[in-house]
């Protein structure tokens, strides 16, 4: 369970996050949205442990982030951020990089290397396994990069931005599927951000969405289906409260007499 | 003479070696011989030149720390990885002559040095002593050297403070054949407690370090793991930071203050011109610690967001500047010493060291609880030297 308790965050003077509180059960599948800036990844960050905030703190089954050398290392034993932006080793495999990050989670040997074999098929990358991550291209570098969280076998994942970065659809399908299985198997806490509401639908439980440094929308998809009811759809209503003046700045822009 | 050549075998470098010194032997030998034959002087008063003189003292000096540096390098496991893994392996232990030769000084040693400085007193009678000084005293710091890889620090620790006598008695050759004694009793004892623990600190050692390592996948491997890139080099499970007690930080502290004045007592140096050369280095020293902690983890708000939230000061993270903030009100306070008190000059200067690099270690948080739960930033990136290792996705 992550708990987070008031948790106020500015990097010169506006707020980014403000008195954000909120918890999120195990297992559940949490999809972070809202517009560009307006404090996705910062609130990742938090929930990572990569950002200490101004005010409030961070709970991961009932430790507190940074509150001890050892009860850091707990945490971090059994949470794994994978940023938006990842700095790869680009002369090892992509083999070496996974068995490397495993060994870092303290993976038992012989299960760590069938976990990257698998892994390698999951993404289309058996072929590329024992190449150099710098032939890898974007969108494989950014498979190669989900898998190294999937291989720590973390019990909570925070993913910034994980169907972004030029994933192909057979790589967002494999997410999708992982993510969804990985909640009913093995009863995963997974937060991930997306920047449009169309990713997350239907890979999440619950749904954020932050907007101003505030959370404006927060709910079960049911509930939001309530809301929306027979005449809209989640995504229309998530459109409608992430961004409600697109359709007037469309409208305007051709008004404009543009051709 | 065979019984006696087998019996030298045992601590004799490599044949080439042996006859690189005897022809640089024969030639320092016959030079005033022909010299004089040349210029029609006396081989005697060639041999007193000083000129002369220096050239023999420069080149058997080389010779004698040739013999010491062999002696040390090619007999201690830690310059041999195969030998100490291999070592490691077998029943050894303290006691039994170690297979690759002894590295305490045998009466082997005694034959050979004793051979040089006959022939360095053939060659030039004035400085024939300097050439079993140069042996003991390169051998006692090499050793020294080793005794940092055993974990034998208080003899590590004993060298380089005994060392600094040498700035006090090396007008004296009496003294300073003393002290070169007394070093090298000191190395000895430090041989000693490094091959009774050899088991101890060798398994270690090629656990650890990769470059002990016989297996260089397995080095390759432990290298591999440093390198993993961002996130997982600043934010996963292990963060192993060293870590210095702080019994040691005043230990180091006082050593490098006890150079500092000797250094300045036996040789001095005018503080208009040497103070400021000081205080830059003590200076800049003290942000190293700082330094290390701050690379990879910035402040949590800006320095603007500060001035203009009026969040002057989060204790969290601002306790990184402490110690440079201490260590420049030392300074400041040693600077008004050293003007009003002239003449204690190097005791001023000393204990300033030993102040500033024990305040340095003692105020810098600890790396490891820095790192995990100091109230900072983890800035995304790739650390000093990692540049050409990693890039970045998309």
């Amino acid at each position: 369970m992550i708990r987070v308790e008031n948790v106020t965050q500015h990097y010169s003077v506006r707020p980014v996050l403000t008195d954000i509180s909120l918890t999120i059960s195990k297992g559940i599948r949490t999809a972070v949205i809202g517009p560009n800036g307006m404090g996705k990844t910062t609130f990742l960050s938090v929930l990572a442990g990569v950002l200490s905030p101004q005010r409030g703190y961070v709970e991961i089954d009932g430790i507190r982030r940074r509150s001890s050398v050892e009860n850091e290392l707990a945490i971090r034993r059994k949470a794994v951020f994978l940023p938006d932006r990842c700095y790869l080793p680009k002369m090892r495999t992509g083999r070496e990089f996974l068995l490397g990050v495993g060994r870092l989670y303290q993976i038992d040997e012989l299960r760590l290397f069938d976990h990257a074999q698998r892994l390698f098929r999951l993404f289309n990358l058996t072929e590329l396994a024992d190449s150099p991550i710098s032939n890898y291209s974007a969108g494989q570098q950014k498979k190669i990069s989900l898998a190294s969280a999937l291989i720590t076998e973390a019990e909570i994942l925070l993913l910034d931005e994980p169907f972004s970065g030029g994933l192909d659809p057979a790589g967002i399908l494999a997410l999708r599927r992982v993510l969804a299985r990985m909640k009913e198997e093995r009863d995963c806490t997974i937060v991930f951000t997306a920047p449009v509401p169309e990713l997350v639908a239907e890979n999440a439980d619950r749904l954020l969405v932050i907007r101003d440094g505030r959370i404006a929308v927060d709910g079960t998809i049911e509930e939001l289906l309530a809301e929306a009811g027979t005449d809209g759809s989640v995504e229309q209503l998530l459109n409608e409260r992430i961004f409600p003046e697109s359709e007037q700045n469309v409208a305007e822009y051709f008004a404009g007499g543009v051709a | 003479m065979k019984r006696f050549s087998r019996w030298m075998n045992e601590v004799l470098p490599p044949k080439w070696v042996i006859n690189v010194w005897v022809v640089a032997f024969l030639v320092l030998w016959m030079t005033p011989h022909l010299l004089a034959w040349t210029y029609g002087l006396t081989a005697l008063e060639l041999k007193e030149d000083m000129q002369f003189q220096k050239m023999v003292n420069l080149c058997l000096g080389l010779f004698a720390f040739t013999y010491a540096a062999f002696r040390v390098f090619c007999f201690h496991p830690v310059f041999n990885p195969r030998y100490m893994k291999w070592l490691s392996q077998t029943p050894w232990t303290y006691g039994k002559p170690l297979p690759n030769g002894p590295l305490l000084l045998v009466p082997q040693d005694a034959v050979v040095v004793g051979i040089m400085t006959l022939l360095h007193w053939l060659i030039s009678p004035v400085n024939w002593a300097m050439t079993p000084a140069v042996f003991l005293t390169a051998h006692a710091v090499l050793i020294g050297l080793t005794l940092f890889y055993s974990r034998q620090f208080l003899q590590a620790y004993l060298l380089i403070f005994w060392f600094s006598g040498f700035l006090y008695v090396y007008q004296s050759t009496v003294l300073t054949g003393l002290l070169m004694v007394a070093l090298s009793l000191v190395a000895l004892w430090g041989i000693r407690d490094t091959l009774r623990s050899f088991h101890d600190w060798s398994s270690e050692k090629l656990g650890n370090n990769p470059f002990l390592q016989l297996n260089s996948e397995k080095a390759k491997e432990i290298q591999r793991e440093k390198l993993l890139g961002w996130p997982y080099d600043r934010t996963g499970p292990i963060q192993a930071s060293p870590n210095i007690s702080l019994r040691w930080s005043a230990a180091i502290a006082s050593l490098v203050g006890w150079w500092v004045f000797s250094v300045l007592f036996n040789f001095p140096i005018d503080p208009r011109t040497s103070y400021g050369f000081f205080m830059a280095i003590l200076w800049c020293g003290s942000w190293i610690p700082t330094i290390i902690c701050l690379s990879g983890y910035s402040s949590p708000i800006s320095w603007w967001g500060r001035v203009r939230t009026g969040r002057w000061f989060i204790p969290g993270y601002d306790k990184v500047f402490l110690s440079p903030i201490v260590v420049t009100s030392v300074l400041i306070l040693s600077m008004i010493i050293v003007g009003l008190f002239p003449e204690i000059y190097p005791v001023t200067m000393g204990l300033t060291t030993t102040a500033c690099i024990f305040l340095s270690f003692l105020l810098t948080p600890d790396l490891t609880e820095w790192r995990l739960t100091g109230n900072h930033r983890i800035v995304a990136g790739v650390g000093f030297g990692q540049q050409n290792e990693l890039q970045q996705t998309q």
